[in-house]
């Protein structure tokens, strides 16, 4: 560790868990593999804490979202609440992008502020919802909440790269979403990078082979790269958006949130 | 230029607010006096369609800032002879509370927009209280909902939407402010709505105040000269009464409601754009 992040406070990182769905390989890449296999996803949100903080990353979907086979287990409000972390509570939400799941339940973290890149409301609100397939992975009652939050004065714009506070770096990577924006965390184990869907499965960062919602592949592969450097190298430090392993490599805080919730630092 | 339609261009009021003239400037103007503005939106009609430029304000929006709404966007458009639940063709030139609240009278549209519009009044800009205070966050959020009905048609800079008939990015004013161009029997017309408020604004020049980048909004006043072929006289300015003595009524029952530009003036331009003493 060099000598400036010492004085970093370190933070805690949990991942919680609450919603899942049945999908395949053939939906998890871009570069299609001949034999398709089930490969399922699990939807996130994630919590920092340290130095007396707390921080969100994502807001997920809530019971607003009813389009597609998506189980919600518990809305993230109720899935934090499980871990003690209170939603009434949380000042500040980093929103990695502005898809159905993840910028979902705004109504539930009522004196937030929120962090979010410019270009990410820009693709969220512009040209190219015309295509199908870029409107399909948002919700528009999701993107109206964030534009009254704008005018609310509750939304916080960074260009690029941002602190967010001692320790914790917001970084714009694009590619999933034009404004897609990845986190790095300084943990008792060293830098940990939450990718979010930046890499939405280990195997889409192991194989080169990126998941197919994306805007624009090659910043999507540079993504991947940023994310990797981010974490000094160490993959295992990468953590993907979606991915059901997450839940077996790591352990749950408590017996109670078997299943729930895993700490990641 | 024979392939393009002469079209019949008008401007109808459907408000207006009294107030000081120094109100409609940036910087000190020596002669302060009552003045009033005026609420427009423009219906250009040719080759068998009916554009709108503009929707205007509702009674809800005029209530709240103490405007006076003479009568709906879409009912003037109706005083044009064409039925808004008609018009596929709606122009928004930006996105401010007094130019985009009537959408939902217009339930065919599309509706054109420039794409720096859209991020300027979502985006990073809207954290600023006094750049904020011209939107009305219930019309932005209908032109969101709009978006993701596929009823708006992103523009980046210009465009045409019809043989005589373009659009051409501005800005200064708001960030994606843009102006209309249309072919007359009088030659090019350039509806300036919001790149320019006043003849005063650009005849002095001294910019309208309330202004996003200074810079762009004076060399829009250049652009809008350049876009009427260097003819001044063809630009309309989007706010100002003198608009509604200048060019002839549309007719006997429309007088004082809505103006024919495509006309030649009646009034004294000379005047009007102090080229005399």
């Amino acid at each position: 560790m060099a000598a400036h992040e010492m004085t970093l406070p370190t933070y805690e990182v949990y991942a919680v868990k609450y919603a899942e769905r049945t999908s395949s390989s053939h939906g998890t890449f871009v570069f299609k593999d001949p034999h398709d296999a089930p490969m399922d996803m699990d939807y996130f949100v994630w919590s920092i804490s340290g130095g007396g903080r707390t921080f969100v990353v994502d807001l997920g979907f809530d019971r607003r979202y009813k389009r597609g086979a998506r189980n919600l287990l518990r809305t993230p409000a109720e899935g934090l609440d499980l871990l003690g972390v209170n939603p009434a509570e949380v000042e500040e939400v980093i929103v990695t992008h502005m898809h159905y799941d993840h910028a979902g339940s705004m109504p539930d973290f009522p004196n937030a502020k929120f962090h979010l890149q410019d270009e990410e409301m820009v693709f969220a609100t512009g040209r190219y919802l015309k295509h199908k397939a870029f409107r399909y992975g948002n919700f528009v009652e999701y993107t109206v909440d964030f534009v009254r939050a704008v005018y609310d004065d509750r939304v916080i714009f960074t260009d690029g790269t941002g602190e967010i506070a001692p320790g914790i770096t917001i970084h714009r990577v694009g590619g999933h979403t034009h404004g897609m924006q990845i986190v790095r965390v300084n943990t008792r184990n060293g830098w940990l990078v939450l990718a979010s869907d930046a890499i939405h499965m280990y195997a889409n960062m192991e194989r080169q082979n990126p998941y197919p919602a994306v805007f624009n592949v090659h910043d999507m592969l540079e993504g991947t790269r940023t994310a990797l450097k981010l974490a000094e190298g160490n993959a295992d430090m990468v953590i993907p958006g979606h991915d059901p392993i997450k839940m077996q490599r790591y352990s749950a805080p408590t017996a109670k949130l078997d299943g729930i919730a895993v700490r990641l630092d | 230029m024979a392939d393009m339609p002469e079209y019949e261009v008008h401007a109808i009021k459907y408000g207006d607010h009294q107030r000081m003239r120094q109100e409609n400037f940036l910087f000190k103007d020596p002669h302060d006096e009552a003045s009033s503005i005026d609420f427009y939106i423009w219906v250009v009609q040719g080759g068998g369609k009916t554009y709108v430029i503009d929707v205007g304000f509702e009674q809800k929006e005029a209530e709240a800032r103490g405007r006076s709404l003479h009568r709906l966007p879409s009912d003037a458009v109706r005083m044009m002879g064409a039925d808004p639940n008609n018009i596929d063709d709606v122009v928004i030139s930006h996105l401010h509370y007094d130019h985009c609240g009537d959408v939902s009278s217009f339930p065919k549209a599309k509706f054109y927009l420039q794409d720096r519009e859209m991020a300027y009044c979502t985006g990073r800009c809207m954290t600023h209280a006094p750049l904020r205070h011209p939107y009305a966050v219930d019309y932005v959020v209908n032109m969101v909902r709009l978006v993701y009905d596929d009823r708006v048609h992103y523009v980046d800079g210009e465009m045409e939407i019809a043989p005589g008939l373009s659009l051409h990015h501005i800005g200064g004013h708001t960030d994606g402010v843009q102006a209309v161009r249309v072919w007359t029997k009088n030659g090019w017309l350039v509806l300036a709505t919001d790149s320019m408020h006043f003849y005063d604004n650009m005849a002095i020049p001294n910019p309208f105040p309330i202004v996003y980048s200074v810079g762009d909004m004076l060399d829009g006043y250049e652009k809008l000269r350049a876009l009427a072929d260097g003819n001044e006289d063809r630009v309309i300015p989007g706010h100002d009464p003198q608009v509604m003595g200048l060019f002839p009524a549309a007719s006997k029952e429309l007088e004082g409601i809505a103006v024919a530009l495509h006309e030649t003036p009646i009034g004294d331009m000379d005047k009007v754009w102090r080229r005399t003493k």
